[in-house]
């Protein structure tokens, strides 16, 4: 799963150092270009000079007030959420030893989800921060749900297994809350608005509130970066290097949790960001989650603005939501991984 | 007929406990599992059960002896209700249930997995996504034409699916996973429709989405039972195939089994079934998923049965749609909803279940 | 690259898909708005709503109270043998239409979560509020229960074509009358009620003074622009020329401004592009909680209020039931009332 330099002949090995130091710069431009893509394009035509007028002076016309007002927040959430899912799916992945672990895949984003509805249907939150704290509870739930029935039987949580039990769990999840939206028409109305209109980042605080369970988690999954490097050895191999297996596997996990739950909570269920990026960042970097699992929040970053806006564009003037395009372009790949990676009965 | 059972004891006679051959005729022979014959009729007579009750049951009681009058013999004052409305609505239930939990059995021992149902690997969501298509573009426009949209619909993904899994042979996990992408694929796509669609529209598509019996009848029933009685000389062949299916390939291979080539048999019927099931009532999920794991508890046999997944099946969606229209009068719950409700959890289970065993 | 080539593929797969839809929006609304009847109405000046009965429906029977009589409608036709006195009404709008003239149903639908009654009939009929509180609940009225429709006893059943299919089960229970549904039609489904119920005469009255009342108001008021908005949880959506509230802002002689002089019944708007739907005098509803909806943002946003019209105070909250949801004529009077209240001010 990860390419050791020292394997490699040597005029590879300067390619691909070469390759790795232009990774970063380069993504970083993408991350800009994406940004600016998205301040530039909706369903309202504004010029880019306005734009950036906008940006830069101000201003009270319609155009600027629709940059500053409507676009510049949903593309600090797009951003942010993007960042965690990417995140979230890397640490995933090296927790699980899983080519195949998302968020979405594993039933964390659909518990994260249930947790939402679930608040809703009771009445019990209404905006971001009462919503992040019930999908927080979904996510640990279903996390802990898919776990417990993959690591059943032998082989323990193997990566199909996992797969297999969260996509159940989050048709589990998917069934359950439509009964409960179907029942309630108030229920229903709340979500429809969250599901569809809070990647549009018209609450302009939600930014500011996410941030902090980005960081925190973050944070956390960062400091485990080199256990779980180790992990990637073998569970025993790794307690000889002195790591805290439960310890480290728990934190990533928890941190992958919260990240998730961060995300769906502010832009609603979106599925398969977390999926392909750990994937190209591994390809683009030398290996050692510290660099795959900060060049993954970039990628992830630009992953969600993209399909964020692919969605405003394809039709117009409807909005797509941006899990749709995010579905859109993650199942090919994953069945491009599923092709590679699956064989066996 | 006459019937010459043999039941051997630990005697090692050469039949194993509860095996039975009939022999109707000199030069046909039929291996019968005696708990699997007898829970197959149990089944039957309990469906029967099912469906009179559902007769009698509903906004009005109707006693069982007026609904049997007035089934036989037509006319009354129970007529309008139990001819016009509720029978028609409980034998179309009863196919959907059969083809959906003969779908389950054959799709689940092709792909060796208690996970891999039609509705599961896109056959359903194909089939909405067709249907959704052809009504938004405005394709398709007469009411007749749209079952056989919702097949190709269903078919097509199947199709698609099996091919993006095959790769130098087919592996179970493989066809389950990419079936998953599939259906999410799609519904991403019927999500990308109703975007646009105009808002009554868009009403009217997210309400046959979630499958329904209301208002459906023998217009319905009618080409799915005709696509039933054409499948049965496949169905009697599927299930004599199924059983060695269960070994793993090379086990089977020496056995004398085709393996891909049955393989694809089974799961060419098991699609078709499933996709004109949908589209006669709408995608309905979790019965294709858990009646044949019933049914095998039931039979307690190492192989899914057909037969009794099917009666299973029946048995199941004719209660379920029983309590969708009955549990919150006078709301009509879609019974899709309903089933997923039920279904959901107990497949959970059953995932933990299966994992312990392996 | 693979995964790349596989994403590339996916994208231009699905901007095939999508490309290869329909346009959205402008077209004259045929494909994608059944509005049935209306094209032959050209000639009736620009989409008003078309006040005859179209071809070939209608009663047999020319005087009222003559029983009995043949009504074609739009699945064919039915024969009522005597006055109905048992009437089901499974559809919107046609509540009112019994209302208007005088009768009161025995069987009803209602609107996902709602009462069996809008509120606005409910003021407008006080006097058949014992009667009204009389009416069998028959379920939703996008999947009526059938039974509970058989038990009670119904000798005249109306609905409009999006329950087409249930029509052969239908005619089963009791005589059936299809009327053509949306909004835009409402004055030609009032008299193909009026002449089931055998009074079409009566209808026909009512039709002609709701157009003269809204001719004579409207004069008035000059041809101010009159925007009309309708926020669901998840769209806002603007009304056409073609629809309920267009064709009585057409009777009215009111102007409307550019955005919505499309021939569909609506049209999504995105937030961005707010701005556009502002007129003379703005209209809008909310339906569902205005907190928990779409409105909120999109009213406290500084594009909303940067409009001409909110600006000057010319933005009106109305009742979401008889401006967007029932087309009927008790609705229509509260419409022209409510219009020529607020800008003859």
């Amino acid at each position: 799963m990860s390419t050791r330099l020292g394997r490699l002949a040597p005029g590879r090995r300067r390619w691909f150092v070469r390759r790795a130091s232009i990774a970063w710069p380069v993504a970083v431009l993408v991350v800009a270009a994406v940004a600016l893509l998205s301040l530039a394009v909706g369903t309202r035509p504004v010029p880019l000079s306005a734009v950036l007028d906008a940006l830069l002076h101000g201003g009270t016309t319609p155009d600027a007030l629709v940059v500053l007002s409507l676009r510049v927040p949903r593309t600090e959430i797009g951003l942010t959420a993007g960042a965690a899912l990417g995140l979230a799916g890397a640490s995933l992945q090296a927790v699980t030893r899983n080519p195949l672990a998302d968020p979405g895949i594993l039933g964390l984003s659909q518990g994260a989800a249930a947790g939402v509805v679930f608040a809703i249907a009771l009445g019990l939150a209404n905006g971001f921060s009462g919503y992040v704290w019930y999908a927080f509870a979904g996510a640990v739930v279903a996390a802990w749900l898919v776990y417990a029935i993959a690591s059943r039987g032998r082989g323990g949580a193997s990566p199909v297994k996992l797969a297999l039990a969260g996509t159940a769990l989050a048709a589990m999840t998917a069934g359950a809350t439509t009964v409960v939206l179907t029942s309630s028409s108030a229920t229903l109305d709340q979500f429809r608005f969250w599901q569809v209109g809070a990647l549009s980042g018209r609450d302009a605080d939600t930014v500011g509130k996410m941030l902090p369970f980005l960081v925190v988690g973050a944070l956390i999954v960062l400091a485990c970066a080199r256990g779980l490097d180790a992990l990637e050895l073998g569970d025993d191999t790794a307690r000889a290097l002195g790591h805290r297996v439960l310890l480290v596997r728990g934190s990533a996990a928890l941190g992958a949790t919260l990240l998730t739950a961060a995300a769906v909570a502010a832009a609603g269920p979106i599925a398969f960001v977390g999926l392909a990026v750990p994937h190209l960042a591994r390809r683009l970097v030398p290996a050692g989650n510290r660099q795959v699992l900060p060049l993954s929040a970039l990628l992830g970053a630009a992953l969600l603005l993209a399909a964020d806006v692919a969605g405003r564009v394809v039709r117009a003037p409807a909005e797509v939501p941006a899990g749709v395009m995010t579905a859109l372009v993650g199942v090919p790949v994953l069945v491009v991984l599923v092709r590679r990676k699956v064989a066996g009965a | 007929m006459s019937t010459r059972s043999r039941t051997a004891a630990a005697s090692g006679r050469g039949l194993p406990d509860g095996i039975a051959i009939l022999r109707p005729r000199p030069h046909l022979s039929l291996l019968l599992h005696r708990r699997s014959a007898v829970i197959a009729v149990v089944l039957l007579i309990l469906l029967l059960v099912v469906m009179g009750v559902a007769v009698c049951v509903g906004q009005s009681f109707v006693s069982p002896r007026a609904a049997w009058r007035t089934v036989v013999d037509g006319g009354g004052p129970y007529d309008l209700v139990v001819n016009e409305l509720r029978l028609p609505r409980i034998v179309l239930g009863a196919l959907v249930g059969a083809a959906l939990g003969a779908a389950g059995a054959l799709v689940q021992t092709v792909a060796r997995n208690p996970l891999a149902s039609p509705d599961v690997i896109g056959v359903g969501h194909g089939a909405a996504a067709a249907t959704v298509l052809a009504l938004a573009t405005g394709a398709v426009t007469s009411p007749g034409a749209m079952p056989v949209v919702s097949v190709a619909g269903g078919l097509a993904a199947a199709a698609l699916v099996y091919v993006l899994a095959w790769r130098r042979g087919m592996h179970a996990n493989r066809f389950v996973l990419i079936g998953v992408g599939i259906g999410v694929a799609l519904s991403a796509v019927v999500q990308l429709y109703l975007a646009d669609t105009q808002l009554e529209a868009a009403e009217q598509l997210k309400l046959w989405l979630t499958g329904s019996l209301n208002g459906r009848g023998w217009e319905q029933a009618g080409p799915l039972a005709v696509v039933l009685v054409l499948c049965l000389p496949a169905l009697v062949w599927a299930g004599r195939a199924m059983r060695p299916m269960g070994f793993n390939d090379d086990t089977a291979s020496a056995l004398g089994v085709r393996v891909q080539r049955t393989r694809l048999g089974l799961t060419v019927l098991g699609v078709v079934l499933a996709a004109t099931a949908t589209g006669a009532a709408g995608p309905i999920g979790f019965v294709a998923l858990t009646a044949p794991q019933l049914a095998r508890r039931l039979t307690r046999r190492p192989e899914l049965p057909l037969l009794c997944s099917a009666l299973t099946g029946a048995v199941v969606l004719v209660a379920a749609d029983l309590a969708a229209r009955t549990v919150l009068p006078p709301l009509e719950i879609p019974v899709g909803a309903l089933t997923a409700l039920v279904g959901g959890p107990y497949l959970l289970w059953l995932l933990g279940r299966a994992n312990e065993r392996r | 690259m693979l995964k790349w080539k596989a994403a590339l593929a996916a994208m231009l797969v699905g901007t095939l898909l999508v490309g290869c839809s329909p346009a959205s929006g402008n077209d004259a609304g045929g494909d994608r708005n059944p509005v049935i009847g209306s094209s032959k109405d050209a000639d009736d000046g620009p989409a008003a709503a078309p006040s005859a009965l179209a071809e070939g429906m209608g009663s047999t029977v020319a005087q009222d109270g003559t029983f009995p009589r043949t009504v074609t409608h739009f699945k064919g036709s039915s024969v009522l043998k005597a006055a109905p006195t048992r009437i089901a009404v499974l559809s919107t709008g046609q509540l009112d239409d019994l209302l208007s003239l005088g009768l009161v149903p025995t069987a009803t639908t209602r609107a996902t979560n709602a009462g069996l009654v809008p509120d606005y009939l409910a003021t407008a009929f006080p006097q058949y509020k014992a009667q009204l509180a009389k009416m069998t609940d028959a379920g939703t009225r996008q999947a009526p229960n059938l039974e509970t429709l058989a038990a009670a006893k119904p000798d005249l059943i109306l609905a409009n074509d999006s329950l087409g299919e249930l029509y052969p089960k239908l005619s089963k229970i009791a005589p059936t009358v299809v009327t053509a549904g949306n909004g835009i039609n409402w004055k030609r489904d009032l008299l193909l009620v009026g002449d089931a119920v055998g009074k079409g005469q009566q209808a026909k009255q009512l039709v002609d003074g709701i157009a003269a009342d809204a001719a004579a108001r409207g004069k008035e008021l000059g041809g101010v622009t009159v925007s009309m908005l309708r926020f669901t949880p998840d769209r806002t959506r603007m009304f056409g020329v073609s629809s309920f509230t267009g064709s009585i802002a057409v009777d009215m002689g009111l102007g409307r401004p550019s955005s919505q002089q499309f021939k569909a019944i609506s049209e999504d708007i995105g937030a961005e592009s707010i701005d556009t739907a502002d007129g003379d005098w703005i209209f809008y509803s909310v339906q569902g909680d205005p907190d928990k909806t779409d409105a909120a943002s999109v009213l406290a946003g500084p594009l909303w209020k940067s409009m001409k019209a909110v600006t000057t105070g010319h933005a009106v909250k109305v009742d979401d039931d008889p401006w967007y949801l029932n087309a009927g004529p008790a609705a229509a009077r509260l419409v022209v009332q409510q219009l020529a209240e607020h800008i003859g001010k």
